[in-house]
Formats: C-alpha cells, structure tokens, sequence
C-alpha cells in the first residue's frame, strides 16, 4: 500500500465512509447518487480537521518553508500474509502519523480528530480496498528548544493487495 | 526426475483435497498449514518365555491430515471452509492428498472425513482463521509425483 493510500485516508475518511454509504443503498435511490455523492464531498471539504491542518499532509518530511501544523506520515513495517497459493493478498502495514505545531494543545486536538476520522476505517481509498484501520499507539515528540511540539501516533492498516 | 535431496520448502508441499475421487485436486483457500500424521499401535505379543523387554508385532494404523489457514466464505477457483463444512455435514467422505510440485516427490493420499472444523474470529482488526483434522479412512498410500 502505497503513502498515497494514506493521505487519502486521512484527507477524506468522511467523505470516502460516505460514498461508501451511498453506493450501498444505489438502487433504493435511482439518479440521485451523483447529487448525493457531490453533497457528501462539499460535506468533506470544510471537514474541521482539514481545516486545522490547512492539507498539508507529507510523507517522511515536512516540506521546506512549510508553516504549522502540518502531518507527516511514514511507513514503519509491513506484514504479508502469504499462503500455499502464493504471496500475500493482504497486508498490514503500520504506518506513523505525527503532527508539529508550536501549542502542545493544538497538536493533542488535531491528533483526536484524526483518531475519530480514520480510526476503524473501512473503504476503498485511491482505488485500494481498506479492511479496517486500527489505532496502535501514541507518545509525545518536542525539539529541545521547546519551539515544536509534537504527537507521533500509529495506525495499522489492513489493505487488500492486488497480485 | 529425481526426488529433492536438499530440505523442503514447505512452500512447496500442500495439502488438496479431491471430492471426484481423485480426477481433479483443489488446494483449499488462504491455506498456511498442511500437515500428515501417521500412528501405529504395535501389539504387545509378550509370553512368560521373552523375559523382561516387551515384545511387541505389527498392529493397527491410522492417520490424519490437517490444514489451517485465513478464513473466507469463498474460495473461488480453491476449495473454501464453507465448501468443506458441507461435506461434513453430510458426512461424506472424499479423498485428502499432502502433494509435492516437484516431479520425483512423494505424495501421501487416502480417503478422509472430516473429523474437526473450526472457525476463530480473534480480537478485531485480525484474521479470522479456520482449521480442519481430516480423519484418514483406510490406506495413507505414498505414490511418487510424475
């Protein structure tokens, strides 16, 4: 699974839970689904969390002359689970989501949204099918001279890959 | 070809099963564990004349197979657990087979019924995964892979 997959994740759970819903119940509510979906969508993008971290969303590193808060995720470990048939068909990788910001209370309210937002996800993100996302962990981070806080925080993620 | 001299890959070696009697063979789905077990009950043919040591002759066999793996409700082109349980249910017997791909190997076949089956679904965000003891009935036969 690809970081992609995880931004995606973290960006839309809301609106990808969503689609989600509205694919489900497709045939009971014939020609609306695109309005709905778009209604959904709109619902997305003034999403609270999104709004705190303004996208800024990066793998490994914070981009140069970014300004806080912003989430930086990494990819920690993987763990196929292969078969007699052949190699895995499902991962679960556990990936680290940390979030900088000068207010300690700051880094704690954007942590909490995320875990509310992505925690227990199911889904299709970035056209990967999404199993289920599980919170792992979470410590403190800070730089020494107090300037940055930060909160690291793991998630596994159980996706479906294709061979 | 020759058999493998060198350790088995266990990758290698897995356990089918074959409800046509033995015409076509289907792996069974997400299998991670294969396994055969043979026992033998020797007979204790002892006498007042043998003295201390027990002697003992031939007696009954008998034999297993059993499999585990990730539970899903379909196999598709494998065979799946719900499959399985079917035959269970019904009590019928079809054939088990430990099979190398390598030409020149050993495979261990014989008709089986289903003596155990299990489905556990663990703490959540984990596989749930199944396992079944096929009770051997009968000869376990060793044929070579050709």
């Amino acid at each position: 699974m690809k970081g992609e997959v995880l931004r995606e994740i973290i960006l839309n759970a809301n609106y990808l839970r969503g689609v989600q819903r509205l694919r489900a119940l497709g045939s009971e509510i014939p020609n609306a689904d695109a309005e709905l979906i778009r209604s959904v969508e709109m619902e997305g993008q003034v999403d609270t969390l999104l709004a705190k971290i303004n996208s800024k969303v990066y793998p490994n590193r914070i981009a140069m002359n970014q300004t806080l808060p912003c989430l930086v995720y990494q990819a920690i470990s993987v763990q196929p689970n292969d078969t007699k048939s052949g190699p895995s068909t499902l991962d679960e990788k556990r990936w680290q989501v940390n979030v900088y910001q000068a207010e300690y209370d700051v880094c704690e309210e954007i942590m909490s949204m995320l875990r509310v937002n992505i925690d227990r996800f199911t889904g299709i993100a970035k056209g990967v099918v999404i199993q289920g996302v599980q919170f792992q962990d979470q410590n403190d981070q800070f730089s020494d001279s107090g300037e940055v806080q930060g909160i690291s925080t793991d998630y596994k993620i159980r996706a479906i890959r294709t061979i | 070809m020759a058999a493998q001299t060198e350790i088995v890959n266990a990758t290698d070696v897995i356990l089918e099963v074959s409800t046509d009697a033995g015409s076509s063979w289907d792996p069974v789905v997400h299998a991670k564990t294969a396994k055969v077990s043979v026992s033998h009950s020797p007979r204790d043919v002892s006498t007042k004349t043998t003295g201390a040591w027990r002697r003992i002759a031939a007696g009954k066999k008998s034999w297993n197979m059993s499999l585990g793996g990730g539970f899903t409700y379909d196999g598709g082109s494998e065979e799946d657990p719900v499959s399985l349980f079917a035959l269970l249910s019904a009590g019928t017997e079809f054939q088990g087979r430990l099979s190398s791909a390598t030409t020149g190997d050993t495979n261990f076949t014989g008709k089986v019924l289903i003596g155990s089956f299990e489905i556990d679904s663990p703490e959540e965000e984990t596989n749930v995964t199944y396992a079944f003891q096929l009770e051997g009935s009968e000869a376990l036969a060793a044929s070579t892979v050709s």
